[in-house]
């Protein structure tokens, strides 16, 4: 057997959003204004806001008009003040009105153009690195109307020597994803860049290529995630950065005024809509899916006061036991996708396999009935029992309970917030189904592996276990041997005979010892 | 025949070489598998050149010059005209030393003994 070769890679760097500098939709210029604001052009030629009507407009009321009075090419322009040195993006919507046959508008500025001929509205994009203190934008056409032009700041990113660092993906916990970076300390004004409460972002590039077995495909995975630590070693030279995903901003961020927000009330029929409704605050929208639920008011057992969010409540906080009471988990993904999921059924495609003598390089099974993870919680337990505490609209201390399953092993929740119903404890029961046997199992890192994905695992001296990924952590270092691995943590584990059907390569037919109309649903 | 060492701006010249030896530290990793004895490589370039050289000067003041510039924080230079593998971009390592001695024989010439670190 020929020893596996891989090569990884992680490319890490700084994401700075884009500042507007100039923006201008002429909406709020009279019609019929020559040269406004600035924009104009030499001798012979009408550059005025027109009134933008019928397929021509764009945004209304107004758009720029630049056309020559005796059907030559003619140079409109317009002067933005610039930093020299900076990166910059000028972005324009442009409709080609007209001219001889192949007639077209060309869009320069600091030496980079961009030249157009549609007839339809079309974006025109041209980034440029500003070299003087102002810098002219010059448009040559016969007859074109211009419309939202806006000038970016755009700063490009700023890379990151990525020393080590370890990105994981984790279904029981919020944030979804989190990443720890070792990068090397930049040079100090791009350190000072580096600030959390910038609310900056970096954006990981993961590449796997093999050089052995030959032909592989090669993988690729990207993160886009939130800056949230950073804490400088001056002695080690080093900087240690902690990203999150979009779960984060709904944590850190809440209700910030002195009134009660009951913004959700208005859409208590759907827990989707209510979440969208928070989620708006962040800029953000649930991906489409069809998992949701009913919070109507009125409904029996339900605190009138469930929808309300108080001031100092953070978003996730309101949201996170409405979902959790409805059974669903609300998440959002490391390319800042929000899904609102039913845990039960939601499953990644494609399968995870963890096997003795091909990748597996380190195993451990644990049974255990006193094990917590990392928020004191218990690993496995076989009842629930909710406690919320809230002071109602009269100032009058209420509790409410909510209770599942049975006593052999308690776990209780206190929240402090108004009831919204019974469900969240049958939830949180349901989570630790299959959670009393755990897998810690470290592999060769495979890109693809996503919690919710199928676990197959072979390990020395146990049973074949199949289950669901329930968190993926990859590794890299540029110094240390933990590079090019990944743990994968398992839930939902069974013992599963090697010939069951779920585990059939190939056609079901090709599956020897079972008649496959022997095998359950489960692969028994 | 000459080595010189240099942070861009000025160029010294030692005597001659008298000493240099240098190793790359391998950085493949090399991950065992459960149950088998075929390992899994995942492959990456070993780092670059680090070791000691050591540089015999004329005089006193340029050993002292040297030993100035090996200590200053900057990246520096190392040419040998005869060995020109030898030469190199490099730092004084944290850790590494910078030493400077009188030779025991002669009682004339002076001896700079120092770590590096190739930079690139």
């Amino acid at each position: 057997m020929v020893a596996p070769k891989s090569v990884a890679v992680l490319d890490a760097q700084l994401v700075i959003d884009a500042t507007v500098v100039y923006a201008q939709n002429f909406d709020l210029l009279a019609a019929n204004t020559p040269n406004p604001d600035g924009w104009s052009g030499p001798t012979g030629t009408v550059a005025t806001t027109t009134t933008a009507t019928g397929a021509v407009a764009r945004s209304l009321p107004n758009m720029l008009r630049v056309r020559t009075l005796d059907s030559n090419a003619i140079v409109a322009s317009k002067t933005f003040e610039t930093t020299p040195g900076q990166h910059y993006t000028l972005r324009l919507w442009h409709n080609h009105r007209g001219g001889p046959v192949g007639a077209s508008a060309t869009f320069a500025i600091a030496g980079v153009s961009v030249t157009d001929a549609t007839s339809e509205w079309t974006e025109i994009v041209l980034p440029f690195v500003a070299t003087a203190d102002s810098e002219t934008l010059t448009v040559t056409a016969f007859y074109t109307v211009l419309d939202d032009v806006t000038l970016l700041l755009t700063p490009p990113p700023i890379p990151l020597e990525v020393v080590s660092a370890e990105v994981a993906l984790d279904d029981s916990r919020a944030p979804y994803a989190e990443a720890r970076l070792t990068v090397h300390t930049p040079a100090e004004e791009r350190l000072e860049q580096i600030d959390p409460r910038d609310g900056l972002r970096v954006q990981l590039d993961a590449e796997l290529s093999w050089v052995e077995p030959a032909g592989r495909t090669p993988q690729a995975r990207s993160f886009d995630l939130l800056l949230h630590e950073r804490r400088v070693d001056h002695e080690a030279g080093t900087v240690e950065l902690v990203l999150e995903s979009d779960e984060a901003l709904l944590i850190d961020g809440g209700n910030v005024t002195t009134e009660v927000d009951t913004g959700a009330e208005a859409h208590q029929a759907s827990l989707r809509a209510i979440v969208d409704y928070v989620l708006a605050k962040h800029g953000a929208e649930l991906e489409p899916g069809t998992d949701d639920a009913d919070f109507t008011l009125t409904e029996a057992g339900r605190d009138p006061d469930a929808l309300k969010q108080a001031p100092g409540v953070s978003d996730w906080d309101f949201l996170d036991p409405l979902v959790r009471a409805a059974g669903l988990r609300l998440f959002c993904d490391e390319q800042r996708a929000w899904r609102l999921v039913d845990p039960s059924s939601y499953r990644v495609p494609g399968e995870v396999r963890v096997s003795e003598g091909t990748n597996a390089t380190r195993g451990e099974d644990t049974i255990s009935l006193q094990a917590t993870r990392p928020d004191g919680s218990p690993v496995w337990y076989t009842g629930v029992v909710v406690k919320y505490t809230w002071t109602d609209a009269a100032g009058a201390q209420q509790v409410a309970y909510d209770a599942a399953g049975t006593p052999q092993k308690v776990y209780l929740i206190e929240i402090n917030r108004p009831y919204p119903g019974p469900g969240l404890a049958s939830a949180r029961l349901a989570q630790a189904t299959g959670r009393g046997r755990v897998q810690e199992l470290e592999a060769l890192a495979d890109l693809n592996a996503t919690p919710g994905m199928t676990l197959v695992s072979t390990l020395p001296a146990t049973p074949l276990q199949t289950g669901v990924v329930s968190s993926t952590t990859w590794y890299w270092s540029a110094e240390g041997d933990r590079h090019d691995l990944m743990a994968i943590r398992s839930r939902g584990l069974t013992d599963t005979p090697a010939t069951a059907w779920v585990l059939a390569e190939g056609a079901w037919q090709d599956v020897a010892g079972i008649a496959w109309n022997q095998i359950d649903q489960e692969g028994e | 025949m000459a080595t010189t060492i240099s942070d861009g701006t000025d160029t010294l010249t030692a005597t001659i070489m008298d000493g240099y030896s240098a190793i790359r530290a391998g950085r493949n990793v090399v991950r065992r598998v459960l149950n088998s004895n075929v390992p899994a490589i995942s492959l990456r370039p070993a780092a670059l050149r680090r070791g000691r050289h050591r540089l015999v000067f004329e005089s006193e003041s340029v050993a002292e010059d040297a030993a100035a510039m090996l200590a200053s924080a900057a990246e520096l230079t190392l040419a040998d005209t005869d060995r020109p593998n030898v030469g190199m971009t490099f730092v004084v390592p944290e850790g590494g030393d910078i030493r400077v001695e009188l030779d025991d024989e002669t009682r004339d010439a002076w001896i700079v003994e120092f770590d590096f670190q190739e930079t690139d």
